[in-house]
């Protein structure tokens, strides 16, 4: 990792380390989702729902061109349009054309991830078009101008006092503080926006192949607001987002609700194919699909295949211990958590996050959890290989392995090792017992007792002591 | 039509390389034919039982009538009780009442077919799912989308018939061919909902923030 | 399987654990050929390094009937790790050989050995914490449990958030200490909550962990590998 790279990492994880309240809303977050999916998980036929899953996500990889192809040519048998970005460049300018060559205003935008990740608005609002994000989490952060936090709650982090001070400066009166009348303050600003957008753009989570029909899975209803009251409704979507058939999507509407929020099912699932037909009374006039690579056929087919398996449940980012500590923002990807972690190197090139796989103790909570049994802990090691073999292992760390194969290949050299480090090592544990944090120690030894003793050292290692003991 | 974008040969010959040079074992064979499950009666006490209990939970209201005419009546109980002035709804929905669309009838009820002025919208669902509360409707001429959207409570009337076990049933039952489907088929399992603002749990976000079900005994609709 | 850890820092739990499987009756041996599994080469992705340091492993357990380790996440690199490190390589069929006879120590004594009761006595109360790759990729879960349960005297008192790495993660600690060292602070209040005399963990290095943040804390609560307190406590 160069050193700006490390600095600037080092620096948002220290603001979020040394923020109170966001650990608090953070330790508490993951908790309460932990409580509330638990029951999900500890049903019986969890592990088979996520067999299944993982089984027909791969089933659609595998032939994902055919899929592709198979569900464009049914977007467009239903009256609508495909449109193949190569990346996000190509996504943007299409998207920002289509709001061009129709004298579009305003934009409602449900939330999605891949428009964030092809970075979407900024190329709109330089068409001088308005665009206003309508999930309340997206909506609250828009307004915060800030990245959202959490792959599935984008507000999580804020506290209320800052919501109410927000949408208090943007109603020009003091809303008070409690949370139903804030969302009712956002429900009403949305409401006027909803009925004058002259286009909706939305994710999706998932295509179906056989109709071509694009499935959104959503709580607040802005999803369905977005896709039936703008006459243009326009879907940004990763390609692998695919199923073959309807049926195929059982097992991920049975787990991806109680995975993310521990519901039986969002309050509504709703599945789009095609713009409004002949004789049908509201709808959009046009439907646009927008089909988005950006990176995602470097991965298909190679070591990291699985983990465009994702079904963005959020699972892993609510279990684990590091994105407990150090939350969303800190990762300084789009995508956040364990997900994150594999996927942004991955999508943006490992030279730009060098830090994230090294950012995980390798517990392996978020391969136990995941929805769709992607080995993301094993994905963060190999990256670390990856990481080694083709950006830069600094020399100190490759030399330092190196010596220490070679000492361990040679049990009399580590033997010797040992019974010249020992008395070194009890004395440095002493010492530093003694002086505490106020000693600065260089390199990884100050890492290690800026805030951690060192373990007292014995006069003796194991083997040694075991020669001396012969067979007893 | 947009220029610009790489076309759809090259985008899929991409997609094709990666996978045709894969070391991988890229898992098990293409998609297994969907598993036929019996849809379970709904004169099943069982299903009704528990279509009641989910959505219960999920904060809707739910009443077992034994015929269309009682179904009207409930709903015309409760507009009264909350002093509604417009209902939207299809038109077919209401037939058999005195007066159609856009009049007021004997009772002073204004039905309409444009949403966004309502007080309630009526509609009726082509599916029920058991496991998780949820009604299913689809788009149609006249059936418009806002029925079950823009009005702040929303109720539907759900033929016994018409309850499934769990959403996999219905996902099996739905046309396999673009052609067929309407633009919009919709599973609503509840009122609207958001936990986003610090972790609150608020109800009627944008979309309604009631949702009544009237379960009807023998009671397809007319027409 | 002592680890390079526990030779070097923690020999007494080792000797603990050569006690304990004695006493139980089962013939312990130490190949001195042994030294490092290569785990924190393989986990820092230098997978040269890993597989060199592996294959002298390798080695020295070639003649093993059975390998213990007193370590859960050196016993999963040769059960987890090693499958992968040697696909494809000529020592494969011998590395999954050792891993199918290779054993955490209170997975040996649960599960190999049968243990059912203890000539163990501690009084006072304990806490346990399992390591990450012990749960997750051993399954090792309520062995440990059990084995306290079965010590005479002692009150157990679970752990809240039990499943919670507690910040180690090999290079992890020292490459990115600030996280580290917040994620081994909660740790240290969940122990500290729950008023124990005593954490027991099944892997010297969550303990070295724990331990060094505990004593900079100014915390003189006792810290003990499984095999230290079965073995202290052993009434002969």
């Amino acid at each position: 990792m160069s050193v700006e790279t490390r600095r600037a990492f080092d620096e948002r994880v220290e603001r979020a380390l040394g923020d109170p309240a966001l650990q608090r809303v953070l330790a508490e977050g993951q908790d309460y989702v932990q409580e509330l999916t638990a029951p999900a998980r500890a049903e019986p036929d969890w592990p088979a729902a996520l067999d299944e899953i993982a089984r027909v996500r791969l089933a659609t990889l595998a032939h994902l061109d055919r899929y592709v192809d198979e569900f464009a040519t049914n977007v467009e048998r239903a009256g609508g349009h495909v449109f193949f970005a190569a990346d996000a460049g190509e996504a943007r300018r299409h998207v920002a054309g289509l709001a061009r060559e129709r004298g579009v205003k305003l934009v409602v935008k449900s939330k999605s991830m891949v428009t964030e990740e092809i970075g979407l608005n900024p190329a709109l609002e330089a068409e001088g078009v308005e665009v206003v994000e309508t999930d309340l989490g997206e909506f609250i952060v828009q307004m915060a101008h800030e990245r959202p936090f959490h792959i599935l709650k984008p507000a999580i982090h804020m506290p209320l006092e800052r919501v109410r001070k927000l949408f208090s400066a943007d109603a020009g009166r003091d809303l008070g503080d409690d949370a139903h009348a804030l969302t009712g303050y956002a429900r009403g600003v949305l409401r006027e926006k909803f009925f004058a957008a002259d286009m909706g753009i939305t994710g999706g989570n998932f295509g179906v192949a056989a109709t071509g029909s694009v499935v959104l899975v959503t709580n607040e209803g802005n999803g369905r607001m977005t896709t039936t009251l703008p006459r243009t409704h326009v879907v940004v979507m990763g390609v692998e987002r695919l199923v073959p058939t309807f049926p195929d999507l059982e097992a991920i509407l049975k787990v991806l609700p109680r995975a993310g929020v521990g519901l039986r099912a969002t309050a509504y699932v709703t599945a789009i194919t095609g713009p409004r037909r002949s004789g049908e009374a509201d709808g959009p006039e046009e439907l646009h699909v927008v089909l988005v690579d950006n990176g995602r056929s470097r991965i298909l087919g190679g070591k990291y295949h699985e983990v465009l398996s994702c079904i963005r449940c959020g699972a892993c980012l609510d279990i684990c211990p590091v994105f407990r500590k150090i939350g969303g923002h800190a990762y300084g990807a789009v995508y956040s958590g364990p997900i994150g972690a594999v996927l942004s190197p991955l999508l943006d090139g490992l030279e730009c996050h060098p830090e994230l796989p090294f950012a995980s103790s390798l517990c392996g909570a978020c391969s136990e959890v995941c929805s769709a049994r992607i080995p993301l802990a094993a994905m963060l090691r190999e990256l670390r290989e990856d990481y080694v073999a083709e950006v830069e292992a600094a020399p100190a760390w490759r030399l330092g392995f190196q010596a220490y194969d070679a000492a361990a290949r040679r049990p009399w050299v580590w033997a010797a090792g040992e019974a010249l480090a020992l008395p070194f090592a009890r004395l440095a544990s002493a010492f530093v017992a003694a002086a505490g944090s106020r000693l600065p120690a260089p390199g990884v030894l100050g890492a290690w007792t800026r805030s951690r003793d060192l373990p007292g050292a014995e006069r003796s290692s194991f083997r040694a002591l075991w020669r001396r003991w012969g067979r007893r | 039509m947009q220029g610009g974008g790489v076309d759809r040969l090259t985008f899929l010959a991409r997609l094709r390389a990666a996978l045709e040079c894969a070391e991988l074992d890229l898992g098990r064979p293409a998609s297994a034919p969907a598993k036929t499950r019996r849809a379970e009666s709904a004169a099943d006490e069982g299903l009704v039982e528990l279509f009641t209990a989910r959505l219960r939970a999920s904060g809707g209201v739910v009443e077992s009538v034994t015929s269309r005419a009682e179904a009207w009546a409930a709903f015309e109980r409760l507009v009264g009780e909350r002093d509604w002035q417009s209902v939207a709804c299809a038109p077919g929905v209401h037939l058999g009442r005195a007066a159609g669309p856009d009049g007021a009838d004997a009772a002073g009820l204004r039905l309409t077919t444009e949403a966004r002025a309502a007080d309630f919208g009526l509609s009726e669902a082509d599916w029920a799912v058991a496991e998780t509360g949820s009604v299913v409707v689809r788009s149609a001429p006249e059936v418009r989308r806002g029925y079950s959207l823009v009005p702040p409570a929303v109720g539907f009337f759900v033929p016994l018939g018409r309850i499934r076990a769990t959403m996999g049933d219905v996902l099996r039952e739905l046309p396999t061919d673009a052609g067929s489907l309407p633009s919009c088929v919709c599973f609503i399992s509840g009122p609207s909902g958001t936990s986003d603002l610090a972790a609150v749990h608020v109800v009627g976000v944008h979309g309604p923030g009631e949702v009544f079900v009237w379960l009807v005994d023998g009671g397809e609709p007319a027409g | 399987m002592i680890t390079c850890l526990g030779d070097a820092l923690y020999p007494r739990v080792g000797v603990a654990a050569v006690q304990v499987l004695r006493d139980l009756g089962v013939a312990v041996d130490f190949p001195a050929g042994q030294t490092c599994c290569g785990q924190p080469a393989y986990n820092s992705g230098f997978r040269d390094s890993a597989c060199s340091t592996a294959r002298a492993f390798l080695r020295a357990f070639a003649g093993s009937e059975n390998v213990v380790s007193i370590s859960g996440s050196c016993a999963a690199m040769v059960r987890d790790g090693f499958p992968d490190l040697f696909a494809g390589e000529a020592e494969e069929a011998d590395a999954k050989a050792l891993a199918a006879r290779t054993y955490e120590f209170s997975e040996f004594l649960v599960d190999v050995l049968g243990v059912e009761e203890l000539p163990v006595a501690r009084r006072g109360t304990a806490t346990l914490h399992h390591s990450c790759h012990a749960r997750r990729l051993l399954g090792v879960v309520e062995q440990p449990e059990r084995l306290l349960g079965m010590i005479a005297g002692l009150e157990y008192v679970p752990l809240p958030g039990a499943e919670q790495c507690c910040g180690f993660g090999g290079t992890f600690a020292v490459k990115m200490p600030h996280i580290s060292t917040a994620m081994v602070d909660e740790k240290v209040d969940h122990i500290l909550a729950t008023g124990a005399e005593l954490v027991v963990g099944l892997d010297a290095s969550c303990l070295m962990n724990i331990e060094g943040r505990l004593r900079r804390r100014g915390s003189r609560l006792e810290v003990r590998h499984l095999a230290e307190v079965l073995a202290a406590g052993w009434r002969r």
